[in-house]
C-alpha cells in the first residue's frame, strides 16, 4: 500500500515536470472555464431589476463564483488523452509499466489540478474585495461541500474515462463528448441554476447525473438546498459514483481485450 | 474572374476532401441541434424570470441568437480550417510553397480548404433568424437588406479579427492555443450589448467588436437602425481588414528577412 | 538566363539571455549577432543548363535557392531573372518558376494528387487542353496513372516524391530550384527521379539548379558545378573540369604472377584501397604517382597498370578543406 502511494506521487511528480513545460497551453485551455461568465453578466441584468426567487445580483456573483471553482476542479484533458493514447497506440507503453494504466491517468488529473489554482485564487480574491464573499461557510455545510465536491470530481473522472474508451470501438469520441457538452451546458446548472427552472423539468434533471458534477456542490457552497434536498442528493450521486466506475471497469477490460486483438 | 474560379476549385476541392468523412455530417449536425436547443433553453429560463433582457424580448433574443450561429459556422468551417493552419504552414515551412504561387498570398491562405460539414451551425442559424422574424412578422425589404449588409460586415470583422491573431504565427510559432481564447470571448456574442456592464460594453464594442459581429446585425433585422451605427460598422470593419493587410504585409517582411 | 551580382545576406540574430529575466531585459535592450550567410555570390546561368549546387549544411545553399526564388530578400546584390527580380513577386516570374523541396510537401494528405493538381490548375491559370496534355506527358514519364486518384496519406515515399514533382511542374515552369529532391528514395527511385529531370530539362529547355547530398544525382544530371562554403562561391565550372583539381589519383595495379605484396615497400601509398595476390588498387598523391610507380616497376612484374582520377565525392570535401585553410590564413 506505502510502496503503491509512493508510485503514484512519483508518477504526478513527473506529469507534473511534463505539464510545467505546456503551462502556457494549459492555462490558456483553462480559460474556458470561465464561460460561465457570459450567462451571470445577463443574470445579473434580470436581478437587477428584481430579484428573482429570491436571488439578487450579488447572489448571482457568488453562485457564478462558485460554478467557476467547482468548474475548474471538474478540468481535465483525460478524454481527448484517452482518446488518442488508444488510437494512435500509446496506449501499449502505459501498459508495459508495473501498473494499471488507469493512476497514470489519476496521476495526470491530480497533476493538472495544480494548475487549476491560480483560477481559483484569482475569483475568489476579486469577489471577495469587490462584491462580498457570500458563501455558507459553517463547518458542518463546507464539510456537506467537500463529501459532494469529492463525489463531483470522481463522477466526472470516471465519466469522462468511461467516454474516453470508447475510443476502443470507434474514432468518434470526440464528436460524442461534444454532445455530452451541449447538454452539460443546460443540465449541469454552470449557466443556470437549476433551481430556476420550472419544477417538472427540475425534478427529471435532478435524476440525470449532470447536476452532481457542478450544481449539487455549488448549491450546497451557497446555502440554496434544504437538509433533505441534500440528502437526497447525496444518495443519487452517489449512485451515479458507483455506476461510473462500473462502466469504465466494465469498458476497460472489454476494450483491453480488442486492443491486444488489433496488436496496435 | 480568376479569383471566382479559383473560389469553385477549392469548394469543389475540400467537398471531395471530406466525402471521406460523410458520417461526421450527422455528428455534427445534431452536435449543432443540440448545442442550439441549449442556447435557447437557457434563454427559456431566463424568459421564465424576466421579460425582457438588456431591452430585447424572447424572439428578438431568438433572431440574436441565429445571427451567433450563423457566424459560428462561419467561423467553424471557413475561418478556423484556413486560419487555424498558419501555425502549421509556418512551422512546416510549406509557406514557402504559398508564398511561391502566383496568386495572392492571404486570399490563399484565407479560403484555400472549406470544412463543409461543420456548415450546420449556417443552417441552424438562417433557420432561426427566420423562425424569429416570421414570429416578430417584420418584412421589412429595408431592414432585411440592411440587416445583411451587416451581416457581410460582421464576417469581415471577425475574420480580420482571426487573421490578426493568427499571423503572430510569424513571430511565435505555434498560437493555436490562442483560438481558445477567441471561441470564448465569441461567447459573449449570444446576448445583447445591452446586458454587459458599461467596461464590457466598450470591450465588446472597439477592442473585440462582437457587438458588432451579432448584436447590430440582429438589431437591424428587428427594425432598430440608425445611420450611425451603419456608418460605425462600416468603419470598424474596414480598420479590421486593413490592419489584417498591413499585419499579414509585416509578417511576410519579417518572414523573408528571418532565417530559413 | 539568370544572372546574379555581388549577392549579399547577412542575417541578423537577436541573442537573447536564456529565462524570464533575459527576456525582459531583451525588450529594453537588444544585442544582435550578425551572420554573413551569403558572401559576394556572382554568376550567370544560361538557359538550359542544369547546376548541380553543392555545399555543407549551413553553407548558405538553401539561402541563395530562397533569395533566387524570391522568398528572401538580399541585403545587397542583384538578381535578374528572365527580366524579373525575383522579389517583385511577379505573376509571370511566379508562372515561370517552381521549387522542390525533398523534406516539404505541399500536397493535400487527404485528397488524391489529381485533386491538388486541379488547385494548381486553377492558381495557374492552365487552359483544360494544356491541363490534360501536360498530365499525361507528365504521368508517363513518372508512371504514376495508377497512383494520380489515390488518397496521397496511403502512397508510398517515392510514389509521393513522383506526385509531388507532376504537381510542381503542371504549369511547365522554365527554371527549377530543386532542394534535395531524392531524400530518402531508395536507389531504383532515385534512378527513376534523375531520368525524369533529365527528360524534363530535354523537353522543355528548363534552367534546374540542384542541391543533393546524393553525388549520383549531381554527376549524372550536370555540367556544372557550383559549390558554396561559408557563403562564398568557391568553386563555379564545368564538372569534367573539377577532376583536376583532385590532389591524389587511384591507381589499380594488375600483376603477371602470384605476388606477395611488401606493404613497407609501398610508403608513397596514402590508402590501400583492396590487395590480393593479383591486385593491387591503391590511392597515391599526384606529387607521389610517379615515384610509386617507378617503385612498382622496379620491385614487381606488372601486367596492367590503371590510373583514374578519384570520384567527384571525394574530391569535394578536399577542395573545400583546402579552401577553408587558405581562408584561415588569410584571417591571421
Amino acid at each position: 500500500m506505502k510502496k503503491f502511494f509512493i508510485k503514484l506521487i512519483k508518477m504526478t511528480q513527473s506529469m507534473f515536470t511534463l505539464q510545467m513545460t505546456y503551462r502556457i497551453g494549459i492555462w490558456i485551455w483553462m480559460l474556458n472555464g470561465l464561460l460561465p461568465l457570459v450567462t451571470m453578466f445577463v443574470w445579473i441584468n434580470i436581478a437587477n431589476e428584481n430579484p428573482l426567487s429570491g436571488r439578487t445580483s450579488s447572489d448571482f456573483i457568488n453562485y457564478f463564483l462558485a460554478v467557476i471553482v467547482v468548474g475548474q476542479l471538474m478540468a481535465s484533458p483525460i478524454l481527448s488523452r484517452l482518446d488518442s493514447d488508444i488510437r494512435y497506440g500509446y496506449m501499449s507503453n502505459k501498459l508495459l509499466l508495473p501498473i494499471n494504466p488507469y493512476w497514470s491517468y489519476v496521476s495526470e488529473k491530480i497533476s493538472i489540478t495544480f494548475f487549476a489554482i491560480p483560477f481559483l485564487v484569482i475569483p475568489i480574491a476579486i469577489v471577495y474585495f469587490f462584491f462580498g464573499l457570500d458563501w455558507k461557510m459553517d463547518l458542518f455545510n463546507v464539510s456537506l461541500f467537500f463529501i459532494s465536491l469529492i463525489g463531483s470530481i470522481i463522477l466526472q473522472f470516471h465519466r469522462q474515462f468511461s467516454m474516453g474508451l470508447i475510443s476502443f470501438w470507434s474514432d468518434k469520441t470526440l464528436a460524442t463528448s461534444r454532445v455530452w457538452e451541449s447538454l452539460n451546458y443546460i443540465l449541469s446548472g454552470a449557466f443556470a441554476p437549476i433551481d430556476m427552472f420550472p419544477l417538472y423539468l427540475q425534478k427529471i434533471i435532478l435524476l440525470s447525473p449532470f447536476p452532481y458534477v457542478i450544481y449539487f456542490p455549488v448549491a450546497i457552497l451557497n446555502g440554496n438546498l434544504s437538509n433533505s434536498e441534500v440528502f437526497l442528493g447525496f444518495f443519487i450521486q452517489y449512485s451515479w459514483v458507483i455506476i461510473f466506475v462500473f462502466l469504465y471497469r466494465f469498458l476497460w477490460y472489454r476494450g483491453l481485450k480488442r486492443y491486444g486483438a488489433v496488436g496496435a | 474572374m480568376m479569383y471566382f474560379n479559383l473560389i469553385y476549385v477549392f469548394i469543389k476541392n475540400s467537398i471531395q476532401e471530406e466525402l471521406e468523412y460523410r458520417f461526421d455530417f450527422f455528428m455534427n449536425f445534431f452536435n449543432a441541434v443540440i448545442s442550439s436547443l441549449a442556447s435557447l433553453a437557457v434563454i427559456y429560463v431566463m424568459f421564465q424570470n424576466a421579460n425582457e433582457i438588456g431591452g430585447w424580448t424572447f424572439t428578438e433574443v431568438v433572431v440574436l441568437i441565429g445571427i451567433f450561429r450563423l457566424i459560428r459556422g462561419i467561423v467553424d468551417s471557413i475561418i478556423i480550417p484556413n486560419l487555424g493552419q498558419l501555425s502549421e504552414h509556418v512551422r512546416q515551412g510549406t509557406m514557402d510553397f504559398i508564398l511561391l504561387k502566383p496568386i495572392n498570398a492571404q486570399f490563399y491562405v484565407s479560403l484555400r480548404r472549406c470544412r463543409v460539414w461543420d456548415a450546420s451551425n449556417i443552417l441552424i442559424g438562417f433557420f432561426l433568424v427566420f423562425v424569429g422574424l416570421f414570429k416578430l412578422k417584420l418584412f421589412l425589404l429595408f431592414s432585411f437588406i440592411l440587416g445583411s449588409f451587416l451581416i457581410v460586415l460582421s464576417i469581415i470583422i471577425i475574420y480580420s479579427i482571426w487573421f490578426i491573431i493568427m499571423s503572430l504565427a510569424f513571430w511565435f510559432i505555434d498560437v493555436r492555443n490562442l483560438q481558445t481564447i477567441l471561441n470564448m470571448l465569441m461567447e459573449f456574442g449570444q446576448f445583447p450589448l445591452s446586458v454587459y456592464p458599461s467596461g464590457l460594453r466598450f470591450l465588446f464594442s472597439f477592442i473585440f467588436p462582437i457587438a458588432f459581429i451579432t448584436t447590430i446585425p440582429a438589431s437591424a433585422l428587428i427594425g432598430n437602425f440608425s445611420i450611425h451605427l451603419l456608418g460605425l460598422a462600416g468603419l470598424i470593419a474596414l480598420i479590421f481588414f486593413i490592419s489584417s493587410v498591413a499585419i499579414w504585409r509585416m509578417a511576410l517582411r519579417n518572414y523573408s528577412s528571418a532565417s530559413s | 538566363m539568370i544572372s546574379v551580382n555581388n549577392l549579399n545576406k547577412i542575417y541578423k540574430v537577436h541573442e537573447k539571455e536564456p529565462g524570464f529575466i533575459g527576456s525582459v531585459k531583451s525588450l529594453f535592450k537588444r544585442e544582435y549577432n550578425s551572420i554573413h550567410a551569403v558572401k559576394d555570390i556572382s554568376f550567370e546561368i544560361e538557359q538550359g543548363e542544369i547546376i548541380g549546387f553543392i555545399g555543407n549544411n549551413g553553407a548558405g545553399k538553401t539561402t541563395t535557392l530562397k533569395m533566387l526564388s524570391g522568398l528572401l530578400y538580399p541585403t545587397y546584390g542583384s538578381i535578374l531573372i528572365n527580366g524579373n527580380i525575383p522579389q517583385k513577386r511577379k505573376k509571370q516570374f511566379l508562372k515561370d518558376i517552381t521549387m522542390i523541396m525533398g523534406q516539404k510537401q505541399q500536397l493535400s494528405w487527404d485528397l488524391s494528387a489529381h485533386d491538388s493538381l486541379l488547385v494548381n490548375q486553377a492558381v495557374y491559370e492552365i487552359p483544360n487542353d494544356v491541363f490534360k496534355r501536360r498530365l499525361r506527358f507528365l504521368s508517363e514519364l513518372l508512371n504514376i496513372e495508377k497512383v494520380l486518384n489515390k488518397q496521397v496519406r496511403k502512397l508510398s515515399l517515392g510514389e509521393r516524391m513522383k506526385c509531388e514533382l507532376a504537381s510542381a511542374l503542371i504549369h511547365e515552369p522554365s527554371i527549377l530550384f530543386l532542394d534535395e529532391p531524392t531524400i530518402g528514395l531508395d536507389s531504383s527511385m532515385q534512378k527513376t527521379v534523375r531520368r525524369f529531370i533529365k527528360e524534363y530539362n530535354e523537353k522543355v529547355n528548363a534552367t534546374i539548379i540542384l542541391t543533393s547530398h546524393y553525388m549520383k544525382d549531381i554527376t549524372t544530371l550536370s555540367d556544372r558545378l557550383m559549390i558554396i562554403e561559408q557563403g562564398s562561391l568557391i568553386y563555379d565550372n564545368s564538372i569534367q573540369l573539377f577532376g583536376d583539381y583532385g590532389q591524389k589519383k587511384e591507381i589499380t595495379i594488375l600483376f603477371q604472377t602470384e605476388t606477395k605484396v611488401d606493404k613497407s615497400n609501398l610508403f608513397d601509398v596514402s590508402e590501400v584501397v583492396y590487395v590480393d595476390d593479383y591486385k593491387l588498387k591503391v590511392i597515391v598523391s599526384k606529387k607521389n604517382v610517379a615515384s610509386f610507380l617507378a617503385t612498382v616497376i622496379d620491385n614487381y612484374e606488372v601486367k596492367d597498370i590503371n590510373i583514374n582520377e578519384q570520384p567527384i565525392e571525394k574530391i569535394i570535401p578536399q577542395y573545400i578543406t583546402k579552401y577553408r585553410k587558405e581562408n584561415d590564413q588569410v584571417i591571421l
